[in-house]
């Protein structure tokens, strides 16, 4: 059986099929999950923003038009909900304890869950330093190129898309892409050398 | 080596962002360049490194909250009339004034076609009853529901009491008489 695209699960969805709804729902609730978890650092902010996406999809179900692809569609709405969600926290963390600098983190998320390979306490600890490094260079990254890092990287989103979804030219995206990496080079430097991989 | 590429355009070549044509020009360039081939490593590495960010799943309840969303916002959305009116761009005030409206013209047609509804002296002030008098239309009124009552029914019968009673106050004397 061919796998259908989104785009014309969508259309479907639009005529009131709500098994096509279904489909889209499991082929994107993790990438979504990930995107947030990866934009807000919290695991259980995440699951709410994806749900918000989706419950968002099915409420414009009746005006969609098929003109952009339908995950550019589905990350414009994420993308705005993201940004939202950080300039919530960070106002409410600026109430909380005066302006923040750039060098500002939040507390410490929790920790993505690890596959179930039972790794040992050590390789356990050793992965979630790895990874707290990982997102906390990230996280420092001014938005957009955070924006651009996580669909680029992580939900494998291609350039193009990333400017339409950003909505920036494809030479920015490219040029946020160069400025973001050279940034992560260099927080992440310990990691490259080796000494902690 | 001559001519090497800047390091944005040897990124743009790892991230498979460039253009067929430049594609080649940097392929051919990296082939025999060393110094690039360790800024193409360089990126790789880093992309690694990336890569160890681990995956989050979704909790297994995700799906079923996402229906239970749905289906609280389905309810609380307003009828189809209520729709249609909203995507006339009406008011909130002007759906009950329509309907107001349309119980006036409705109560106005019925009037219309059966003036023994209402008492003579109102009838008179719809005007069915134009050139006659209150016992004009006493009198179409009666001969009507007559007409009515030998075709038999009790409702009919109520009428007719109703408009007996209606005589016997239309001949009490006058105030001055």
């Amino acid at each position: 059986m061919a796998i259908e695209s989104d785009l014309e699960l969508m259309l479907r969805v639009r005529r009131g099929d709500t098994e096509s709804f279904e489909v889209l729902l499991r082929r994107h609730r993790a990438p979504l999950v990930n995107y947030f978890s990866r934009m807000v650092g919290d695991p259980a902010l995440a699951e709410d923003l994806a749900q918000e996406v989706f419950l968002r999809v099915y409420r414009a179900r009746e005006h969609y038009r098929p003109e952009a692809a339908f995950t550019t569609w589905l990350y414009r709405i994420a993308a705005n909900l993201a940004l939202n969600a950080i300039r919530d926290r960070k106002s409410r963390a600026e109430a909380a304890h005066g302006p923040l600098g750039e060098d500002f983190q939040e507390g410490e998320p929790a920790v993505a869950r690890l596959p179930d390979s039972r790794p040992t306490v050590e390789q356990r600890l050793i992965q979630a330093d790895r990874e707290r490094m990982i997102r906390n260079a990230v996280e420092a990254l001014p938005d957009k190129q955070r924006f651009a890092v996580i669909l680029h990287k992580y939900q494998e989103v291609d350039y193009r898309q990333i400017a339409k979804i950003l909505e920036v030219s494809e030479s920015a995206v490219r040029s946020l892409l160069f400025r973001a990496y050279e940034t992560l080079r260099a927080r992440l430097e310990p990691l490259l050398a080796g000494g902690r991989i | 080596m001559k001519n090497c590429f800047e390091r944005e355009q040897l990124f743009a070549y790892a991230l498979e962002m460039l253009e067929a044509q430049d594609k080649l020009e940097v392929r051919r360039h990296v082939a025999e360049c060393a110094r690039c081939r360790g800024v193409l490593e360089e990126y790789r590495q880093l992309d690694r490194v990336l890569d160890s960010w681990q995956q989050l799943e979704p909790s297994p309840w995700f799906d079923s909250r996402v229906r239970s969303k749905i289906a609280t916002v389905e309810e609380s959305l307003p009828s189809l009339w209520g729709r249609a009116l909203a995507g006339l761009g009406w008011s909130r005030w002007m759906a009950p004034a329509l309907v107001a409206m349309m119980v006036v013209v409705v109560s106005a047609v019925i009037v219309e076609r059966r003036p023994g509804l209402l008492p003579d002296s109102l009838t008179h002030m719809t005007g069915s009853a134009k050139a006659g008098s209150p016992a004009n239309a006493r009198s179409q009124v009666s001969t009507q529901e007559m007409a009515e009552e030998r075709a038999g029914g009790a409702a009919t019968l109520d009428d007719y009491d109703m408009l007996a009673n209606f005589d016997v106050l239309l001949e009490l004397p006058r105030p001055g008489e």
